[in-house]
């Protein structure tokens, strides 16, 4: 996800996320081959930190749908310009007042992402939402642990069932349309 | 010329060809040394639990040219835990001399496993995750597998197999979750040097253990504290 923050001229009101609203985050299913029987998805690995992140992206639920995320994927960049594969990931979602209770020291931050118009491969998003850390790297682990620990033991409530295929006729129509789209201007 | 013996577990009804095969090793780093010869022994020599249908387990003989010989220890003692072969995915060695107890082989499949790392490019989550180098890979590997036999060999226990899964920062996590513990290790280029950055308890965030090493090095008093990974 972008991760420019809405500031000037922004629509969209920074707003408390509680404890009792779901924030959810897409999770890659690639980067390896036919899994073995058994093995845990998501894993810690898939809640780490890239390099010169301050936080863990996610979307609060409450301002976008399932069908949305996936297009909000498909209509974003990777760093080398190619638009990221929609199909290419799960979408898991956590109970804000859990991942709060993991550690004083994190925080749910709500930072819708706006430009009008937003260019292409950086589509706006009113649900963009940072889970913060200020911890070092032995509580990182724990915290990703924790987090993975949660998906897979909660695996019905936190995996949002959803097939991303079905939408790529739309969104190739949307690709071919540049920034003129809803999702990257108030129309 | 000299020979290195150990025991491969060829996967998927892999057959050799019997012509020269190209093979990574891990102590070669990303050079390629000719296999001259390859043979199979007989299958019933092995222990019939280690096999299904699809995997035969067989005693491999690489032979080196002089200027590629392995010429030390370590490299004889790494011989065993990366090879990929380039041309036929399903070829992993597990084991070195036939040294490997038994009792470890969950361990050496895993590792076998987790060679697909070393193939993952830019971007292998389909976002912008970085490559996973050699170096840290390497690491890993070799922590898992240190870990892994000192508390066997000293400690009488036999260990579950982590998984080993690529981080997008360009790190490797080893993951063990059993019944009664888990630990996460996360192993990476910190400052310069490959680092072990570790948390384990014994579930429900009970009895907590955290901290950092060189993941070059082999701590006692963290191999004690996995003996609970079972």
């Amino acid at each position: 996800m972008d991760e420019k923050a809405c500031v000037n001229d922004c629509p969209w009101p920074i707003e408390e996320i509680l404890g009792d609203e779901f924030l959810s985050r897409h999770i890659p299913v690639q980067g390896s081959p036919k899994q073995p029987d058994g093995r845990r998805f998501p894993s810690e690995s898939h809640f780490a930190l890239k390099e010169g992140e301050d936080g863990l992206s996610h979307y609060w639920n409450r301002y976008i749908t399932i069908e949305d995320i996936f297009i909000t994927i498909g209509l974003s960049h990777r760093l080398d310009g190619q638009f990221k594969n929609h199909t290419a990931f799960k979408v898991f979602q956590i109970e804000s007042g859990f991942i709060k209770s993991l550690n004083e020291l994190i925080t749910t931050e709500h930072k819708p992402i706006f430009r009008n118009p937003a260019p292409v491969g950086q589509p706006n998003n009113r649900s963009h939402s940072l889970v913060k850390f200020s911890l070092d790297e032995t509580d990182l682990l724990q915290i990703r642990s924790n987090l993975a620990a949660y998906c897979v033991e909660n695996y019905n409530i936190s995996y949002r069932d959803f097939k991303p295929a079905n939408l790529t006729a739309r969104i190739e129509d949307l690709r071919l349309r540049g920034n003129k789209t809803p999702y990257h201007s108030i129309q | 010329m000299a020979k290195a013996f150990i025991d491969a577990k060829l996967k998927n009804g892999y057959r050799s060809s019997g012509e020269e095969e190209e093979i990574d090793f891990g102590f070669a780093r990303k050079r390629r040394r000719n296999v001259f010869d390859l043979y199979q022994s007989k299958k019933e020599n092995k222990d019939q639990s280690m096999r299904d249908e699809n995997d035969f387990f067989h005693s491999v003989s690489f032979t080196f040219s002089d200027s590629d010989t392995p010429n030390s220890s370590r490299d004889l003692k790494n011989l065993w835990m990366v090879a990929t072969s380039t041309k036929n995915k399903g070829f992993g060695i597990i084991s070195r001399d036939q040294n490997v107890d038994r009792n470890l082989y969950h361990i050496s499949n895993e590792i076998a496993f987790s060679s697909y790392i070393l193939e993952l490019e830019y971007g292998w989550d389909g976002e912008d995750a970085k490559v996973i180098s050699r170096e840290v890979y390497d690491s890993a590997i070799q922590f898992v597998r240190d870990y892994s036999r000192y508390i066997f060999i000293h400690l009488g226990v036999v260990i579950k197999s982590p998984e080993i899964n690529p981080v997008r920062d360009g790190s490797i996590d080893l993951s063990w979750v059993t019944e009664s513990a888990r630990m996460l290790v996360n192993i990476k280029l910190y400052n310069d040097v490959i680092q072990a950055f570790f948390y384990g308890d014994h579930l429900n965030n009970k009895n907590p253990l955290k901290g950092s090493i060189s993941a070059n090095e082999l701590e006692e008093a963290l191999a004690v504290w996995m003996k609970k990974l079972v």
